[in-house]
Order: C-alpha cells, then structure tokens, then sequence
C-alpha cells in the first residue's frame, strides 16, 4: 500500500516545484528582501531548458534540453534531447504524450490543484509547504514536513529578471539542477 | 436415596458447576457478530483461517468537517491509548518500503517489463529509461549502478494511488475539503467483545473530545470490530431485558395464580438453578461464547418455568398428583431434549450453544422439580384462586362439549389446511438478512468505503492459498497475477506477490538483463551512462524483508502451513470458473459459502423435524394409542405449517431461525399433547398447560422484538406455533374421553 503512494509524490513534487518559484517570487510582499528583484511572472511563458541529472553512482551528469509552455491553465514540459517527451501538467492532474495523445497518469490530480493555486499567486498554499530564505539572488525553499521532507532536503530558485535556475538537492544524494531561458517573441 | 437427600446431592453439583465456571471465566471470549459463528460450506481448516483472515483485523476511521491540526491531534491521541490496535505510519511505512525497493531495485518489475526483457525488446525499455532520465522527476527508488533501466523506478510509478496523498498519520483522501483516513490493524480477533469495545469507546471518546472545539468534526468507522462492539451492546441489551422482563412477568403471572409466596419462591429458585446451570455448562464448555446464543437462551426461562408449575400444581393436588405427574413431566422433558440434541448435532455453533445451554438448564430444572418441590413447599396444600381453577375448567368444559366426530372434523380441516399451506411456504438461505448493523454504522461503512474508492457493481472474492513454502505461494500468486491482468471484468487485486517477487522471478529478471547488457543495445546504451558493467551479485528479496504491516495483512502461518489471502475487486460478471487455479489455491466467496452451508442446514431440519413427527407417532401409538398418535402428528404438522405461513404473512422471509424454532415449537406441543391426552385432571392439565404456554408466550415472543433479525424470526415463529399449539391442545383431552368412552 505505501509503495503506490510514491508515484503520486513524485510527480507532484516536481510540477510543485517549479511552479513554486514562480509564485513565491511573484508575491513581492512576501518574500525576502533580497529576492524583491526578481521576475514578476506573466500569464504565458515560453522557456528553454536544460537540466543536469546528477545520480548517485553515476561517473557524469545526465544532460537533456527542451522547453516548457506556461500558461494559466496548464504546464507543458517538452523534453527534444535526448529522447523526444511530452508532458502536460493541468487541474486534472499529470498526462504523459504517448503516440497520437495524452495519458492521464493515476493518482496526479493533486498536481493540477497545485498548479491553480500556484498560477493564482496563492502563497498560503506554498507556505503550507516550505519556509522561505533568501541567498543572494536565490530564495531557498525548504520543505517544512514529510512526506515533501523525504524526497528534498532543499530548493534553490534563483533568477535577475526572470527564473533563471531551480535545483532540486533530493533527500537520496540526486540533484538535478534546471537552467531556464526566456525565449524572445 | 430420599429426595431430600437426592436434592442436597443437586445443590451440591450445581455449586460445583459454577465454580467450574467462575474459574473458567477470565479464559472466555465474549463473541457478539452473528457472522461469526455461521457455518461454511467449506473445510474445517479452511473456514477456519477465513474466520483468522488478517483483513478481518482491519480496522478503518474517516476523518471529516475538521482540518489537518484536528485529524493531527485525534490521531495522536489515539495512537498514545494502548488500546491493542497497531496503527499504520503512512510517512514511516513508505520511507521503508522505499528504502527496500532502492536496495533491491532492479529485482523488481512489472509484468510488462518481464515480458519485454523476455522478448528482447531492448529498444522500448531503453527508451522509457531515457525518458525518467530526461524528466525532471527525481528518481527516488533506483539505484543506477544496479538498475540503470529504472525499472523497479517505474514498477512503484505504475501502482495505481487510490489517495492523493498521505500525512504522518493518515491517507488524505481529499484535501479540499480535508478528509483523511486511518488504517490500524487490531491484535486481538476483531470478533472478540472486549477487544471491539475497548476500540470504539476509544474511538468516540476522542470524537467528542475534539468535538468540543470543532462541532462539525466526525469520524466515520468501518471495520468487524465495530459491528461486534454495536452487536455486542444490542446482544447484551436484549439479554438483560428479555431476560429480566421476562422473569418479571412471569413471576407476576404464578403470584396471580396461585396468590403464594412458597410456590412463587419454589419456582423462581428452580428457575435460577436452570438458568444458571445453563450459562455455567455454556462457559465450561465453548471458549467463545456467543452473546446471541445467551439471548435465545433466555427462552430457557419459559420452558423451565412449565416444568416448576406442573410441579407446584401437582404439589398442589396432593402426594399421589405429583407421584403421577412425574413421568409425564419426564417423558416432557426428553420430548424437548430431543429437540435441543438435534440442533446440538447441527454444525451451527450458535445453535450448538443454545443448545446446550438450555438442555442442561432443562435438566436441571427437571431435577430441581422431581428432587426438590416437594421440599421446597412442605406438606402444605394449597390450590390454585378459585378464579384461575374456575377459568380452567371452563376451558375444558368448553372442549368437552365437542363430540367424536367434531373433534374428528377439527382434526380433519387442520390436515387438509396444513397440506394446502405447505406449498405456499418459501424459504431464503440468505445470510445478509439474518443480521443487521445499526443503520447509522452502516451508513459510515459505506462512506468509508466509497472514499476507499469502492464502486457499485464491484464484487469482492477471495483466493485463500496453503502452502508449505513461501516460494510456492508467491510463484502461484504471479501466476494467478498473469491471469487477473487479462480478465478486463477485474478491477483490483491485493497479493502478496505484488509486495515482494518470488526467488525463480528475481533470478529470471537478473538473467534477463544479463543477455540484455550482453547485446550491443545494452552495451551501447551503459556507454552513454558512462557504466562499465551492471553487477549481477545481488542479495535476494526476501519475503521476511517486507514490513510486518504489509506482510501480515494477507499471511499467516497455521499449523505448519503458510496460508496466504489474494483480494480480488471485480465487476458481477466476472467467472471465477475461467481462471484456472494451481493446486492448493481456492475461491472463497464468504456469503455464498454461509448461504450454501446455511441451505444443507434446513435440509437437515427438514430431515429432523420428519423424524420428530415419526418418533412422536410412535412414543404416542406406545403410550396413547393409534387414534391419539395419528391425530397427534397431524395437530404437529398443523402447527408447524401454520405458525410459518403467519411468520411469512408478516413479510419476513423464512430462514433458518424460523425452522429452529419449529424443532422447539414443536417440542413443546409434544409436551401439551402428552399433558392434555394423559389420565391426569384434565382441570389441572389445563391450568399447567395454560400457564406453561403463556410463560412461553412471554419469553419467546419478547425475542419478535429484537434487533436481530434471525432472533425476531425466532420469536415469531415461537410465538404463533405455542398460541395455535395451546390453544388446540384441550383437543385431545377430549380424543383421550373419546378413546376411553
């Protein structure tokens, strides 16, 4: 019975992640001073990026690059390199691009509310989750209680103008470090 | 020996009795669920781990109307009462699982993920692996070095969540607006009286606690447990009440009568000598002792009580009344014991219970009777108020006017009704209305159980599996796991194979990937990883790994054999017949085994109660004669037929209980039969007769009232079969003049 928790957890860990930053640092009121500066998020964002995996055991990180879609209603995580992926993040919760459409993933509906709030600039909601530091021109998130606490020890965001990089430090040693890009028009 | 002396040896058994029983006592099980105790159409040893099934132990509570810090404090609180529940840590739980699933990643996999390996689809699996590797996913469970596939990584993923997520203490099933749910597994048998109170009163107890901050807080309960607390209130109610009332009334009744303090002291002391001889035999001899077998055996006190007016009245009539009515009392008493040696060979244990319970109270109360009234109420005779003397004659008065050919008529349109009625009667073996749960916790059961995720149109069965060996059992479980995954009619399984893979499958996946690593696919694909090699010198999953949580759900060990438990979820139109068990495997559907068995039990009391009816024609023709014997079994026949057209009239359909109180009904119309066709005053025969029958109305009919739906069917059938059975009896008085005249 725990072992079909996990999967739920991860993937709603990680679209609560990203989407995170984008709300913590949205409400410039709320956070620390030092993060004031910034992006303030629009409603539709095109972004590049590329995302080192670094894995236990492994002699090198793992590279892939893609793009993502943020839109109020919906995340779009496209992975070109090196295997071709779709992944769309809404309210209904996580569906995988297998073929010709989307497959909703079980247990993921939890993501989709995330994202709603997260998109509604609902800090209560993240606070819930994570206290807040600010580190330079990062803010660090850090899970405040399991289940979140045993997959992540901690969460950078850091950015100028824009998101520019989340880091996850996973509880098992993995970090997986995301740099974003906005891509122009 | 003397009947003084005769009644001190008595006294003296019956001291001896209940110290045999208060020493017993701390060692017996109160059992209270009706379910518990009914029969299987299946082995001993089946039925019997069945009855052990760990689910059954599962014990399930809904949080509800309160938010994260309520349910956080209710839980807290309840996992601090040592109140013989071992709660499930949702957070602890996974962590484990987790980190047994990273150690032995890459021993497990899906079935899909065995098959490709099998046929060498090396490309898709290493596809899906870039895939996780690409997403930003962390990788919680696999280690890379040992399972560069991720496989066992996408064997967790592809669980089905039934929840949305799980917090220190619980599963939260909704988080807008909170719901959560806690799962504990009791230690001691959910049917046990004292385990299941001790639970709910814990349960509710802290409801109201939090309650008082929060008025909108409710915890729905699913589980045995607190049906046997709710069934064991109820059985315990109904005991004392019936029990009590019936003693009252009674004791009123024979106060109205006879206007004595002697003879009301001499029945209530033999009343009291039957019944606790009954209970102390009860708990000498079962270890669990069933709550409603002691609320059908307050009906002692209605039978018991005939046997203490016979005396009191023959008393009454004098020395040589009470000599003369002593064999009639006899031959009484093994009528009815008859009755209860039958339902004691039936293989009910409730019955059994009854059974004995009132069969040594009987007893008893016979001997009290025969050893000791006489004692009890001196020399002094005294006879009935002129009033009740008066109604009696009457009544047989009124009987007498009947002439031979009357009385034939009578006898005549009773055969002919019975065998008109007999065709009308229908009986049900269906176990769901025999019982019921209060309409409140079944209203919370069904909550639970749709926030679990059940659905209507979902059957539930069980595959029970013995085995000598754990490797067997879990390689025929993944067998058994192929199949389910094929019949798109099932909707969800639990095994213990899908918690840890047998020794042949971990081997057979190590070799798989071996030839995998060895093609250049593999080669090609641990270049990129930058990986030299994948070792294959791995430590085994075993099964004594698996957390006890998860292991002793659906395993226990009996007598030397493992016996492990396989729930399926599938739509009605499922075949189970379709899917080939291996040996030592077995459906068990719970309900439609207690229906079968409860079906062979009704051919058996029909069997019974067609050789009480030829016993009773042939005890009849040997003492009565042929005109009383064969009049006497149509009067039997009639009664019987009667009193459960009228059961079934009140919308009840008939059941088991209904033909167990047949056996008792007709049992006592034996004895009115044997009373009423004696050479004893007809005047006296009645009021005995009278008395003894409205006693039994009273107790009996009190158990129409119960909750229970098998003891109202009880009552009812009790109750109309003593009215149509007293009131025709004087009958044979008449048939006896007829005979003799």
């Amino acid at each position: 019975m725990m072992a079909i928790c996990m999967r739920g957890l991860c993937i709603i860990s990680t679209g609560f992640v990203l989407m995170a930053a984008g709300a913590v640092l949205a409400q410039g009121e709320e956070i620390p001073d030092a993060a004031h500066v910034l992006i303030q998020p629009s409603q539709s964002t095109h972004l590049r990026f590329r995302q080192e995996k670094h894995l236990q055991g492994m002699p090198r990180p793992l590279v892939s690059r893609g793009y993502l879609e943020l839109s109020s209603a919906s995340l779009l995580w496209v992975t070109e390199q090196p295997v071709e992926q779709k992944i769309q993040i809404s309210e209904q919760g996580v569906q995988e691009f297998s073929g010709q459409q989307y497959q909703q993933v079980e247990g993921t509906k939890l993501i989709g509310q995330l994202l709603l709030a997260l998109l509604n600039r609902d800090l209560d909601y993240l606070e819930q989750y994570f206290s807040l530091s600010a580190k330079e021109n990062c803010v660090a998130l850090t899970p405040l209680a399991k289940p979140l606490a045993t997959l992540y020890s901690q969460i950078e965001v850091c950015g100028e103008a824009q998101i520019e990089q989340v880091k996850l430090y996973e509880e098992g040693g993995n970090t997986t470090d995301i740099r974003l890009q906005a891509v122009e028009g | 020996m003397k009947s003084a002396n005769s009644f001190k040896l008595l006294l003296v058994m019956w001291l001896l009795l209940i110290i045999g029983a208060g020493l017993q006592l701390n060692e017996t099980r109160w059992q209270s669920s009706i379910l518990s105790f009914l029969p299987a159409s299946d082995s001993d040893s089946k039925q019997k781990h069945l009855h052990n099934n760990p689910v059954n132990q599962q014990v399930r509570l809904l949080l509800q109307g309160g938010d994260a810090d309520d349910y956080s404090e209710f839980a807290r609180q309840l996992w601090q009462a040592d109140i013989g529940v071992a709660w499930l840590k949702p957070t602890e739980q996974a962590e484990k699982v987790r980190d047994l699933y990273a150690k032995y990643s890459g021993l497990i996999v899906t079935d899909t993920q065995l098959s490709q390996l099998a046929n060498e689809e090396y490309e898709s699996l290493i596809n899906h692996a870039w895939k996780e590797l690409s997403s930003p996913a962390p990788i919680v469970i696999s280690h890379l070095e040992f399972d560069p596939l991720l496989l066992t990584e996408s064997y967790v993923k592809n669980q089905v969540n039934p929840f949305v997520g799980y917090t220190q203490y619980g599963f939260e099933v909704s988080q807008n607006p909170p719901i959560w749910l806690l799962f504990g597994s009791l230690e001691e048998s959910s049917f046990d009286r004292e385990a299941a109170e001790l639970l709910t009163h814990h349960v509710r107890k802290l409801e109201h606690d939090i309650q008082a901050s929060n008025p909108d807080f409710e915890v729905a309960t699913s589980g045995i447990a607190f049906h046997t607390a709710a069934a064991a209130s109820q059985a315990e109610w109904e005991v004392n009440l019936f029990g009590g009332l019936s003693l009252f009334v009674i004791t009123v009744l024979i106060w109205l009568v006879l206007g004595r303090f002697k003879p009301l002291l001499a029945t209530v002391g033999v009343l009291f000598l039957a019944a606790s001889s009954g209970l102390a035999v009860v708990i000498i001899c079962f270890a669990d002792v069933h709550l409603i077998a002691l609320v059908f055996a307050t009906t002692l006190i209605g039978i018991a009580v005939d046997y203490a007016i016979h005396g009191v009245l023959a008393v009454s009539y004098g020395k040589d009344a009470f000599k003369r009515m002593i064999p009639h009392l006899r031959l009484g008493v093994a009528t009815t014991l008859l009755a209860y040696i039958a339902l004691w060979i039936l293989p009910f244990e409730l019955l059994k219970q009854v059974a004995v319970f009132i069969g040594s109270g009987l007893i008893v109360a016979y001997l009290s009777v025969r050893t000791g009234m006489q004692n009890m109420l001196g020399q002094v005779q005294f006879n009935p108020h002129p009033y009740v003397q008066k109604i009696g004659f009457m009544m047989t008065d009124t009987w007498g006017l009947l002439s031979r050919r009357q009385a034939a008529v009578i006898i005549g349109v009773m055969g002919v009704g019975a065998v008109i009625m007999l065709p009308q009667l229908h009986f049900s073996d269906q176990v769901v209305g025999l019982t019921q749960s209060p309409a409140e916790l079944m209203e919370q059961e069904q909550n639970v159980h749709q926030w679990m995720g059940a659905t209507e149109g979902i059957q539930t069965l069980w595959v029970v599996q013995e085995d000598t060996s754990t490797e067997n059992l879990l390689r025929k479980q993944e067998a058994l796991r192929t199949a389910l995954a094929t019949d798109p009619a099932v909707k969800y399984w639990q095994m213990l194979a899908d918690s840890v893979p047998s020794l042949h499958r971990q081997n057979l996946v190590l070799d798989l990937q071996d030839r995998l690593w060895q093609s250049p696919e593999g080669q090609a694909y641990l270049a990129e990883l930058g990986l030299a090699a994948v070792s294959q010198d791995r430590e085994r999953f075993d099964l004594a790994e698996v957390p006890a949580w998860q292991r002793d759900l659906l395993l226990l060990e009996s007598a030397g054999l493992w016996v492990s438990f396989t729930h399926i979820q599938a739509r009605k139109d499922f075949e189970p017949n379709a899917i080939e068990l291996a040996v030592g495997m077995d459906w068990y559907k719970p309900i439609e085994s207690a229906e079968a068995a409860l079906g062979d039990l009704r051919h058996q009391l029909y069997l019974w109660i067609t050789v009480a009816l030829v016993a009773a024609f042939g005890i009849l023709y040997w003492k009565r004669g042929g005109l009383i014997a064969a009049t006497g079994v149509v009067y039997l026949f009639f009664i019987m037929v009667a009193a459960l057209k009228l059961s079934q009239l009140l919308g009840y359909p008939l059941n088991i209980f209904h033909l167990v109180a047949i056996v008792l009904v007709l049992s006592l119309a034996i004895d009115y039969l044997v009373f009423f066709s004696s050479p004893l005053a007809a005047g006296y025969v009645q009021i005995a007769v009278a008395l003894s029958a409205l006693t039994s109305l009273l107790a009996f009919g009190m158990l129409a009232f119960s909750a229970t739906p098998a003891i109202a069917s009880f009552g009812h059938t009790v109750l109309f079969g003593i009215l149509i059975a007293a009131l025709l009896a004087p009958l044979f008085s008449r048939l006896r003049k007829s005979c003799e005249g």
